[in-house]
């Protein structure tokens, strides 16, 4: 197929996805083919067995994705080129499509997704629901501070409930009644002595670690709130707990919290570390190693989060405008730039697969819909 | 001694006199003989035999015959010997001798002691001899022996014949040991106690027989440690102390040890060993100056003095005709007299006929000393040059790369300000920014979003603002026109923001008795802001007399510095906030104040004029240094904790 102007390199071309297997036999490719050739090349030997149009495929040489000739990817790598190459394919991430702008009052500073419906927290201290379709829901006043991050915590059945952490040192635990769209707090979390800016609930739905400005991490518990909610009386000031346990150790500003798995949480601080506690013992762990960087924006990156569903893909948001998503495959150039945002991306959120969601402080929060293309 | 000697004479005498002798006596006075051998050895240590009067004097008047005498004065001696022999024995010996002789006398029935224990009276009867001690042949042309108590002469006995003495040896038993005291005149028979006495001393045993001389010995001053001390007293407590006067020579010693002063014996033993073994060492006094010596000397890389040349024929006294000097040649070498160096010698070739009629040279002596200075006064040692390089000199720079922790690239704007933006200050964690602008007023950001959080008016165009440092407080000093207002960020955390504006928001009681100096009243006017200046954050507004420059806060949060802008001799003001009180610190004008510094941990105020920088201590009130910076125009200044100062041109 290929003109041979120079070198030909011997490929095989391996796949996991079994609806586009091809005979498992060398090919003589020319060493400067790219991606493109290598698609039409698969193309023309799926001819046959697929039908309906032509697929597009993303080839891993040695564990990244191929985006330069194959021979320099080769070369850049130091595999040898003198045995066969294997080369895997996969169906190429499709690209997301922008379906909806919600617009707010004021910066959206925290969003999340959740089956139907987006939560999303703005800097005017409001909380706002809306639904899949982009009708807005509730605004949620509450916050004396700007909203920092919002999150699910439990969306079973008719009543759920979320949290939110503000700048005004609390957290709040909210409890939603569907079908009557109304909406109460039931728990503040006080204790921090600054402005809070992250949060997280465990994967089992029964903690929330939150810190902020005080150097702390504090972890509360979700379970006696969703009990003894219903029964505290609407009129009297909010339910306050007390933290189950403090976490110190940063020396400065802890600026994001996550959970990894039952009992770890990983904090990132302004203090330069990342640390990764036990959250049973409440002791840390261990450190990180920085094992690659992506480099694509150009200023300030605010915002991470990673895809609930698929292995290697994780989309990023920057005070560049722009939200970024990633293949951990190909660490130089993020697969897709989602552009609309006028401001900076403060937030963003691929909690629900199909919607990848970011928030800016142009006031506006976007949807993206990302098709699922392949099971992960 | 001497006596002795002249008892030894008379008893010669009267053996001459009696021709006849008896065996037994004879072997006795030859016994005796060398017995007075013995004595004479012993008694030429000590010739007085005083101490013993008692004694003798006592015995005289029994011992009437001369030979008995000797007996008893050998005996005598013994005893004294026995005594003045004992100064090599010890003292406890001394006991034993003189019992000796009491325990010899004891018989003797003029003893003191049996005098007056027996009672005996026979002493009365007694003829004692009052003359003394003296020779007794000093008698022998007299009849009498000297003179009792009484005065009444002591009359010789008469002189048995030999025939009587055959006879009396014949009758009595006792003759043997009958012995005239010739001090009396009278027999003494000698009892068995003196016998065994003088037998001893013939033995030349201890006279003593109670003496026991291979008692066993008892080692008390032995090398072994003993458990309890010889003696009862217990030790002091001062032997157990070490001495300090010996610890001080020891460490003297250990001292000149360490430095080598002192060499340990054994040490300087085996030096002396090694050099004997050695065998001396000769300095070589005509070697040639070789490196070393040249080095040792301090002289490196060294030139040898020029060798002076060898005499030409020019310079003999007989030198071939050619040399010496025609008139022309004379007469030029004169006038070069003024410049000697175009000579063609430095002197006239001469000739004489022979060596004798050859002067002394006249310039020897000069010639001489002037070699000399210049072998003294020319160093002859080549100068070493430096080589350095000047790029050597200069400090190896870090590469920039090195440098950062710095940003390199543009982060954030803060877009909002609708005029020049004069002056920003972050908040002490890092959270706000606060800005001061020419559009009249200040803004608080958040530091990580760039989201304008508050707004507040500041009446003028704003020249300085400094977040309050102190962890307690939340407070903003902000310098705008002539009025530096004291504000409330209104962001941050709310404990901190009600606890200052509790603090703030009654104005402390004006204590009436401090009085305010003029200067600082006329200056300066504390006013708390009431009304909507509050709502909007204002809490307390001083305003001066003139423009303000710069506001820095102390590192406690409660004093505050301004510099007021052309403000001559009250260009430094000082506030205190708690206590609505200010101060002029300087009361002379140094030049245009430009900047002005708390140090953040010290008690030192850094005051920044055009071109240097005065440091003042806090605490003694005083100047502590003076930077000259050589710039042209300081205008801004920061401290670091440590000892740097930063300043901006």
């Amino acid at each position: 197929m290929a003109e041979s102007s120079g070198a030909q390199l011997q490929i095989k071309l391996v796949t996991k996805q079994s609806i586009y297997a091809v005979p498992d036999i060398p090919y003589s490719v020319p060493s400067e083919i790219v991606c493109a050739e290598l698609n039409t090349l698969v193309n023309e030997l799926l001819k046959d067995t697929v039908s309906g149009g032509s697929v597009e495929f993303d080839f891993l040489v040695s564990g990244e994705l191929l985006r330069t000739p194959l021979v320099d990817h080769l070369s850049e790598r130091q595999v040898s080129t003198e045995e066969v190459v294997l080369i895997e394919y996969v169906e190429r991430f499709p690209a997301p499509e922008p379906t909806d702008c919600l617009e707010h009052d004021d910066w959206v500073s925290a969003a999340q997704s959740c089956g139907k419906w987006i939560l999303s927290g703005s800097y005017d201290s409001t909380l706002h629901l809306w639904n899949r379709k982009g009708e807005h829901l509730l605004t949620i006043p509450g916050h004396t501070g700007a909203v920092k991050q919002v999150s699910w915590v439990d969306i079973g059945g008719e009543i759920c409930s979320f949290v939110s952490a503000s700048q005004d040192q609390t957290a709040m635990i909210w409890q939603w009644n569907q079908t009557s769209n109304s909406v109460e707090c039931v728990h503040v979390l006080r204790g921090h002595e600054r402005g809070l800016e992250c949060l997280a609930v465990d994967p089992t739905h029964t903690y929330i670690a939150t810190a902020g400005w005080d150097k702390v991490i504090k972890l509360w518990s979700t379970i006696d709130g969703l009990t003894d909610g219903e029964s505290s009386p609407k009129k009297s000031k909010f339910d306050t707990k007390s933290s189950l346990m403090n976490f110190e150790g940063h020396k400065e500003a802890v600026s994001a919290v996550q959970w990894s798995e039952d009992g770890e949480m990983i904090s990132a601080s302004w203090d330069h570390t990342i640390k990764v506690w036990d959250a049973e013992l409440g002791g840390i762990k261990k450190g990180a190693l920085v094992k690659c960087t992506f480099t694509s924006h150009t200023e300030w990156v605010q915002t991470v989060r990673w895809s609930s569903n698929l292995e290697y893909h994780f989309i990023s948001g920057s005070y560049d405008k722009q939200v970024k998503l990633w293949d951990t495959r190909s660490p130089k150039a993020p697969l897709f730039d989602l552009s609309g945002h006028q401001d900076k991306v403060l937030c963003c959120d691929w909690s629900n697969p199909e919607y990848i969601i970011s928030g800016g402080a142009d006031s506006s929060l976007r949807v993206f819909k990302s098709k699922i293309a392949f099971a992960a | 001694m001497v006596r002795a000697a002249s008892k030894r004479k008379a008893l010669a005498e009267t053996r001459v006199k009696e021709a006849p002798k008896i065996e037994s006596l004879k072997l006795s006075e030859k016994e005796l003989e060398n017995e007075e051998d013995l004595l004479g050895n012993i008694a030429s240590s000590d010739d007085d035999s005083e101490d013993s009067d008692d004694y003798e004097s006592s015995e005289e008047e029994q011992l009437g015959d001369e030979e008995e005498e000797e007996e008893e004065q050998s005996n005598e001696e013994t005893g004294d010997s026995a005594n003045s022999g004992g100064s090599d024995y010890e003292s406890s010996d001394a006991g034993p001798s003189r019992e000796l002789i009491s325990e010899a006398n004891e018989e003797l029935p003029d003893n003191d002691k049996d005098e007056y224990e027996s009672g005996d009276t026979s002493d009365e009867e007694d003829l004692r001899n009052t003359v003394g001690k003296i020779p007794m042949h000093w008698y022998d042309d007299y009849p009498l022996l000297g003179y009792d108590w009484d005065g009444k002469p002591i009359l010789k006995p008469e002189r048995r014949d030999e025939l009587d003495n055959f006879l009396k040896r014949m009758e009595d038993p006792n003759f043997w040991r009958t012995i005239r005291d010739p001090s009396t005149g009278q027999d003494v028979i000698l009892n068995e106690k003196d016998l065994a006495l003088i037998k001893r001393l013939q033995e030349r045993k201890i006279p003593n027989p109670d003496h026991e001389e291979y008692k066993p010995w008892v080692d008390w001053f032995s090398s072994k440690v003993m458990t309890t001390a010889l003696r009862p007293i217990p030790e002091s407590k001062k032997s157990f102390l070490p001495s300090r006067s010996e610890r001080e020579k020891v460490s003297k010693m250990v001292h000149a040890l360490k430095m080598g002063w002192r060499v340990p014996r054994a040490e300087l033993e085996a030096q002396r060993a090694k050099e004997k073994e050695e065998g001396p060492k000769f300095f070589d006094l005509w070697s040639a100056d070789g490196d070393d010596e040249m080095k040792r000397r301090g002289i490196i890389d060294h030139i040898p003095a020029p060798k002076r040349t060898l005499p030409g024929h020019a310079e003999s006294y007989n030198p071939p005709a050619e040399y010496l000097f025609n008139e022309r040649e004379l007469e030029l070498w004169h006038k070069q007299s003024e410049t000697p160096w175009k000579r063609k010698w430095h002197f006239v070739p001469q000739k004489f006929p022979s060596l004798r009629a050859v002067p002394a040279y006249p310039r020897f002596v000069k010639e001489r000393f002037l070699r000399c200075l210049d072998l003294y006064m020319a160093p002859r040692t080549r100068k070493n040059k430096l080589t350095i390089q000047a790029e050597d000199l200069l400090p190896e720079l870090p590469d920039p790369k090195d440098l950062q922790p710095f940003p390199t690239a543009q982060s954030l704007i803060y877009t909002g300000h609708s005029d020049i933006v004069r002056t920003i200050c972050p908040d002490p964690s890092g959270q706000f920014l606060v800005s001061g602008s020419d559009d009249c007023s200040i803004r608080v950001w958040e530091v990580s979003t760039g989201r304008c959080l508050k707004i507040i008016a500041a009446g003028a165009e704003v020249s300085s603002v400094a977040w309050n440092p102190s962890s307690h407080l939340s407070l903003l000093a902000v310098a705008a026109g002539k009025r530096l207002l004291i504000c409330s960020p209104q962001v941050g955390s709310t404990e901190k923001l009600t606890a200052t504006d509790e603090l703030l928001a009654v104005p402390p009681e004006v204590d009436s008795t401090t009085v305010v100096p003029e200067r600082v009243q006329t200056a300066v006017k504390w006013e708390q802001a009431e009304g909507k200046d509050w709502d909007d954050g204002h809490r307390v507004v001083v305003t001066h007399f003139k423009d303000l420059k710069q506001a820095v806060w102390h590192g406690r949060g409660d004093y505050l510095a301004v510099v007021v802008s052309e403000g001559l001799n009250r260009s430094v003001i000082v506030h205190q906030v708690s206590k609505r009180r200010s101060q002029i610190p300087f009361n002379k004008a140094r030049g245009l104040v430009q900047a002005v510094q708390f140090h953040p941990v010290r008690p030192m105020l850094f005051v920044a004029t055009q071109r240097s920088i005065r440091i003042y201590d806090l605490v003694k009130q005083q100047l502590v240094k003076k930077l000259m910076t050589g710039s042209a125009w300081i205008s801004s200044m920061a401290v670091h904790p440590g000892k740097l100062v930063f300043l901006g041109k």
